[in-house]
């Protein structure tokens, strides 16, 4: 469980930096009219949090002995 | 006086009232160190938050996005992504292991005097380079915010720190982060309110304008010309990840809540804080573009922002809602400095006074009366330092030590606390290699570096390339740990 919501975090956060290391003009593409800079950073904000309170619900269950 | 103009001196008394309280409560060096590790799970997420977010990261986040855009948003991404692997790798095993500082956890496998030294000495100079950090930010911001001379502002929070750290100890720390993380929080989304209000509820619009007005238009949105080495951007996103999973003020916090459970969970309330109030400046920076950068009532003769760029959000503040609302803004930034600062010095002296004294030089044989003086007379001590340095640094450029800090953590502290943690192979003398090499490798990088051997030393060319250095120290300070462990194993005890 912890190998795999390590890499829903840190995959797509390696291809971020990737983009504005290497690629950083694709960051300009509109996606629904907002710049996909926007979009990504916004997105990796709550997708932090959103691994955090996976790993949290999953731990606590797995301490209370539910599968 | 008008009744804004009274939320500084009642933030004040507040945390004075919670001081006086939580010194009833604060008889043991359990209960100095460590709140007696009762503290719940909110409330250490909440302390946990405002430990994190400091004056730079409300009032500096606004002014980044005015003067470089979409940087800001690049540094909060990977500022965030840190805190979700802090509750992988560290946050439970720190609670199960710890006791009041993180030497505590090196101490458990490595019971060296060594190591704790080492251990010690690296939370030593982080805690007073971002100490430092802070004061001169705060003595700058009030000077700017209630024109208080420098000197007097920076005395003023030296002793209200000195008040809540030696008199309340942990407990009051923790409650003043507590009320200074839910002030932030409110602050941010009134000012994110506001903006969404004036733009008409509409992101096009105030995309359309943020383009429009800053002065690189569309390129506002995309990382800046600062960012355009490759391997600069890999190593300040690695610094800031990273360096988070070394700042010793916030890793003691994990010493406070009960169990491991109540460990995950405060991370799980930081996460969510950090990342509510991340997603809130960039309203707040994009409202800063659009309703103060060309507002003539904001800027001076030349055209540039009163007060700099980190006046930015109070004079958005003013923008919204008059003098009013600025001046409870302004008191929340005095609430966040002084909740940061205290939260520092507490991380300083548990340091000073549990492991240099109690632990290193007392051999564990002093009693708990005598340790709870030693740590009150720490606190002053380094009160009186932070003072004395922050006078001696107010004309340097404190971003440089700010960057020092956190390469420091993450090149330092962190590979130690991982490889005791998860490699059965380190040895003492390993983690003693590991740590020193770390800290003594971001130094030197950042001091030859563009940052400072260039733009402050002005030499031609940096014998470091990079202006973070966390891309080569980290691993440096790892390959150091393994070689010394490999090749000058440990002597049998």
């Amino acid at each position: 469980m912890k190998a795999s919501l390590l890499s829903l975090l840190l995959l797509p956060l390696c291809t971020y930096f990737a983009l504005i290391a290497f690629a950083p003009r694709v960051l300009a593409w509109r996606c629904l009219g907002i710049p996909l800079s926007l979009l990504l950073a916004f997105g990796l904000i709550w997708l932090g949090f959103l691994v955090t309170l996976l790993y949290v619900r999953q731990t606590n269950r797995q301490s209370e002995g539910k599968p | 006086m008008s009744l804004s103009q009274l939320a500084l001196p009642v933030i004040v008394l507040a945390t004075l009232l919670i001081t006086l309280w939580a010194r009833r409560q604060t008889q043991s060096v359990r209960q100095f160190y460590a709140a007696g590790q009762r503290v719940k799970g909110w409330q250490n997420g909440l302390a946990l938050a405002g430990d994190y977010l400091s004056a730079a990261a409300f009032l500096g986040a606004a002014g980044l996005v005015l003067s470089q855009g979409y940087d800001s948003l690049i540094y909060a991404v990977a500022t965030l992504a840190g805190w979700p692997l802090l509750l992988m790798l560290l946050a439970e095993k720190l609670r199960e292991q710890g006791c009041y500082t993180v030497a505590d956890v090196l101490a458990r496998r490595f019971p060296q005097t060594s190591v704790r030294l080492m251990s010690a000495c690296s939370s030593l100079l982080i805690v007073l380079f971002y100490l430092i950090v802070q004061m001169v930010g705060a003595g700058k911001l009030l000077e700017l915010m209630f024109g208080i001379p420098f000197l007097w502002a920076v005395f003023a929070v030296a002793s209200l720190m000195l008040i809540y750290v030696a008199i309340g100890g942990m407990l009051a720390t923790t409650w003043v982060q507590i009320v200074k993380a839910c002030l932030m929080l409110s602050c941010g989304l009134t000012l994110a309110a506001g903006v969404w209000y004036r733009s008409g509820y509409s992101l096009s619009w105030l995309l359309a304008q943020t383009v429009a007005i800053h002065p690189s238009g569309a390129a506002v949105l995309l990382p800046s010309k600062a960012l355009s080495n490759p391997w600069e951007v890999i190593s300040l996103g690695l610094g800031l990840v990273l360096g988070l999973l070394g700042l010793p003020h916030v890793l003691m916090r994990f010493f406070t809540v009960p169990d491991a459970r109540a460990a995950r969970e405060s991370v799980c309330w930081a996460t969510g804080i950090i990342a509510l109030f991340f997603s809130l400046n960039i309203l707040i920076g994009a409202g800063a573009i659009v309703f103060v950068s060309k507002n003539p009532q904001f800027l001076d003769a030349h055209g540039k922002l009163l007060g700099g760029g980190n006046m930015a959000a109070l004079h958005l503040a003013h923008a919204l809602g008059g003098a009013g609302l600025q001046n409870l803004v302004a008191a929340v930034v005095f609430a966040t400095i002084l909740a940061v600062v205290a939260g520092l010095t507490m991380a300083g002296a548990s340091t000073l006074s549990h492991d240099l004294y109690a632990v290193v030089w007392r051999k564990g044989n002093s009693s708990d009366r005598t340790e709870l003086k030693v740590s009150r007379l720490a606190s002053l001590a380094l009160a009186l330092c932070a003072l004395g340095l922050s006078t001696l640094f107010q004309q340097q450029n404190i971003a440089i030590l700010m960057g020092l800090a956190f390469a420091m953590a993450a090149s330092g502290p962190f590979p130690v606390l991982i490889l005791t943690l998860f490699w059965p192979g380190l040895t003492a003398r390993g983690a003693v290699a590991g740590g020193v090499v770390g800290l003594a490798a971001s130094a030197l990088m950042i001091m030859g570096g563009p940052a400072v051997w260039v733009a402050v030393l002005g030499f031609a060319h940096p014998f470091f390339p990079l202006a973070n250095p966390a891309l080569c120290s980290v691993p440096l300070a790892f390959v150091s740990a393994w070689a010394v462990s490999r090749y000058f194993p440990d002597r049998r005890l």
